[in-house]
């Protein structure tokens, strides 16, 4: 876990007016710690994220939201996908075997 | 490699302008955070940064257009893109947590028929909370309360578990932002930092030492007194000890996180000599060398025979 200042050393271009908005705005949410935020690999990655969106490809501030909120559900539905595909692959083999043929006749 | 022109679709003599628009389209196409799912997508936002970063870059175009760089340019420091993370526990904070039956219906058939919550929209859960908390490396190995003071003034208790990992995340059921309309709360996750610490090192469940034995200790074996991470204990020198020597004191590691028992310590043994060589020392060595030179460093002669 690092600080605002290692984000804006690791981060080349954004500031620290930048980053407290995108933290107000719950862009990035870090973790509270003792003293001030702290910023995990995830969401130093989501940083760079915001970085690409908003300072390099200028989709402007208010698609930022629209485009985050579809990447969250995705990842989210990608995730019950991932339940779903270990609850199948918990199953006899007759059955694994039932779904998958039923899955390939319909995509 | 590909031309970096052929990759942005733009012409030699495109401008600066025009090379930045190309740009921005395709990385919005492709970039691979915007196309989670496809993996493609990753290697062709790759080509295309690669190319805008010498098209993009005036020096560095010039350069490539006289041929003094070709089309891999410089090499860029490697990329950690979001969807890396997003799957993790490091990323649950921003999991849109739909349930099944919020899919568009497609799973409600399998698992909500409706649900006894149908009518209850306004009962809500609370939101999840997240704190940070560095912990002592002794702390982290035999387990401890622990304070977190919250920016409202209040504060948590939190129990860290013996042998939590550094990075690892601890859950506090119910104790997240309370729930609306007598909806439950939510939780509150602490991923715990471990500080290192002066003499040991942890590796998976072991706990790595190294200890330092003296000349007559390492010649002649003998009894010694070192740390352990649940306190002093007495370990048994073989005779004729070396450096670098693993000695292993069995459960005296970190308490498994599956399974049960513990890790092993391991000593890392480490020959120190006095820090003055005094005359008996050296004459008693001087004597000994001539009846009984050996050459610790023949297997390195043996292993380098083959290589040039």
């Amino acid at each position: 876990m690092i600080d605002e200042q290692k984000v804006l050393l690791r981060i080349k271009g954004i500031s620290a007016v930048q980053l407290r908005v995108w933290v107000a705005q719950e862009w990035v949410k870090p973790a509270q710690s003792e003293s001030a935020a702290a910023f995990n690999d995830a969401d130093l990655a989501r940083i760079q994220l915001l970085h690409l969106l908003d300072n390099q490809l200028d989709v402007g501030r208010e698609a930022i939201p629209i485009i985050l909120s579809l990447i969250d559900q995705v990842h989210g539905v990608c995730e019950k996908m991932q339940v779903i595909s270990d609850a199948i692959d918990a199953q006899p083999d007759d059955i694994r075997t039932e779904i998958l043929e039923r899955v390939r006749r319909n995509t | 490699m590909e031309d970096p022109y052929k990759i942005l679709g733009v012409a030699k003599d495109a401008s600066d302008a025009d090379i930045k628009k190309a740009y921005r389209k395709l990385a919005k196409k492709h970039h691979p955070d915007l196309n989670p799912t496809d993996k493609a997508a990753e290697a062709r936002f790759k080509d295309v940064s690669a190319a805008f970063e010498i098209l993009g870059d005036a020096d560095k175009r010039a350069k490539f257009d006289r041929g003094e760089i070709d089309a891999t340019g410089a090499e860029r420091p490697e990329a950690h893109y979001y969807k890396e993370y997003a799957g993790g526990e490091r990323a649950r904070q921003y999991r849109s947590d739909a349930s099944f039956d919020d899919l568009g219906g497609i799973f409600s058939d399998l698992f909500g028929q409706g649900g006894p919550d149908a009518g209850q929209q306004f009962k809500m859960r609370g939101g999840d909370l997240r704190y940070h908390l560095s912990v002592d490396f002794l702390d982290a190995i035999n387990g401890a309360t622990r304070r977190v003071s919250l920016p409202d003034g209040s504060s948590l208790d939190v129990k860290v578990p013996e042998g939590v990992r550094d990075g690892q995340t601890i859950r506090l059921r119910g104790k997240g932002h309370p729930g609306t309309g007598g909806g439950p709360s939510g939780d509150a996750y602490v991923e715990i930092s471990v500080r290192s610490h002066k003499v040991f090192r942890r590796e998976a469940d072991d706990i790595v030492l190294d200890l330092p034995i003296s000349i007559d200790e390492a010649v002649l074996g003998g009894k010694v007194d070192l740390p352990t991470t649940g306190g002093r204990v007495r370990m048994a020198i073989p005779k004729g000890a070396s450096s670098g020597q693993i000695l292993r004191l069995k459960g005296k590691g970190v308490k498994r996180a599956k399974g049960g028992g513990k890790g092993d310590q391991r000593c890392v043994l480490k020959i120190v000599l006095p820090e003055k060589i005094d005359d008996e020392l050296e004459s008693l060595m001087e004597k000994w060398r001539e009846a009984h030179s050996y050459d610790p460093r023949e297997s390195l002669q043996e292993s380098s025979k083959g290589k040039m």
